[in-house]
């Protein structure tokens, strides 16, 4: 085994002159702004919501009629996105990465499945029914904003959506891979 | 000295004995990529200050930090892909490159390994006693002792092709 004695001390040849210098008061930050970046995303999806609403809340009571079900739904679809947001950082949270490197890959794995489960079904469907509920409000924008004002929502909002699909797609094979992965190792 | 005040030293104290050895094996998990290497760091030393008050000194402290680092590269490969090695720096003379292309290869042999065996191999490349790696990982000494035997043969077959 004399060539993987060699190998082992070239490994531990590799030294980093380059090491940043520690700076606790920039690690605390860094632990604070962590902790907001995480927030993000339900905050944004938050403020969608409020601004659906406030939307809808603000119409003259004939447009309020044509656009409750829809302005809701899209909401309502929302507001469960956001549920699942915090469910996921709750959960990533509860990772212990001090945990034996077994038990933290069972952890992580049961963290991924669920996540599967959420990326095959619960966020095609949160979407379907946020762009049918968009879908169906498209004549009442019709009727009542101007034809250049329809056209950009339309057209901004199909980018949108086509963005966000796209993304997802990415997405999902990058988490399955580690999964499988993961599941033949355990 | 106070509470607060102590855990600085023994934190300083710890990224001085570790930095080198965790850094090796983040460069290890991510394929020689140095930059990524260096956050990945960076995440583990974030953790091991944020869980220190918490240590229990039911294991030594360093196969604590282990298993810190182990962990933080397997949460690490969940949002990453096709990390691609680095090309050797330019201008090496020519034992550093031998050198330089030796340790490339080593990467690209271990990127080839399941995460598991990656990690036993990179803690077993830091000259850690096999009992510790085998408290890291949560396995029975015998299972750690047979696979490093087989990933060893195999990976010093596979650099010095």
């Amino acid at each position: 085994m004399k060539s993987f004695e060699d190998l082992k001390s070239n490994w531990q040849g590799q030294k980093f002159e380059n090491k940043p210098t520690l700076d606790l008061s920039k690690l605390e930050s860094k632990l604070s702004h962590l902790k907001r970046d995480q927030l993000i995303a339900p905050v944004i999806l938050g403020i969608t919501i409020a601004i659906l609403l406030t939307f809808l809340f603000l119409q003259p009571k004939a447009s309020f009629e044509l656009l409750k079900n829809g302005l809701i739904l899209m909401s309502a679809s929302l507001f469960i996105r956001i549920l699942f947001e915090i469910w996921s950082i709750l959960e990533t949270t509860k990772l212990n990465p001090t945990l034996e490197v077994n038990k933290f890959a069972l952890s992580l794995t049961k963290f991924i499945k669920t996540r599967k489960l959420i990326h095959f079904m619960v966020t095609p469907i949160i979407m379907a029914i946020y762009i049918l509920a968009f879908i169906s409000l498209l004549p009442v924008f019709k009727l009542n904003v101007s034809d250049g004002m329809y056209q950009y929502i339309l057209w901004s909002s199909t980018i949108v959506f086509i963005g966000l699909i796209i993304i997802k797609v990415i997405s999902i094979p990058k988490e399955l891979k580690l999964l499988n992965e993961m599941h033949d190792e355990l | 000295m106070n509470k607060s005040n102590n855990k600085n030293v023994l934190f300083t104290q710890l990224y001085d004995e570790h930095y080198n050895k965790v850094m090796r094996i983040c460069l290890g998990y991510v394929n020689g990529n140095n930059e990524i290497a260096k956050d990945l760091t960076q995440e583990v030393f974030i953790k091991i200050w944020r869980h220190l008050d918490n240590f229990e000194a039911k294991s030594k402290i360093s196969t604590w930090i282990f298993r810190i680092a182990i962990n933080t590269c397997l949460l690490y490969l969940r949002d990453s892909k096709n990390i691609k090695t680095p090309k050797p720096s330019s201008g090496s003379v020519e034992d550093k490159i031998v050198l330089e292309a030796r340790i490339r290869k080593m990467y690209e042999c271990i990127n080839k390994l399941d995460s598991k065996n990656k990690s036993i191999i990179l803690l077993e490349l830091e000259s850690i006693p096999q009992k510790e790696i085998a408290s890291i990982m949560g396995m029975t000494h015998e299972a750690i002792r047979v696979r490093i035997l087989r990933i060893k043969k195999t990976l010093s077959k596979l650099v010095m092709e």
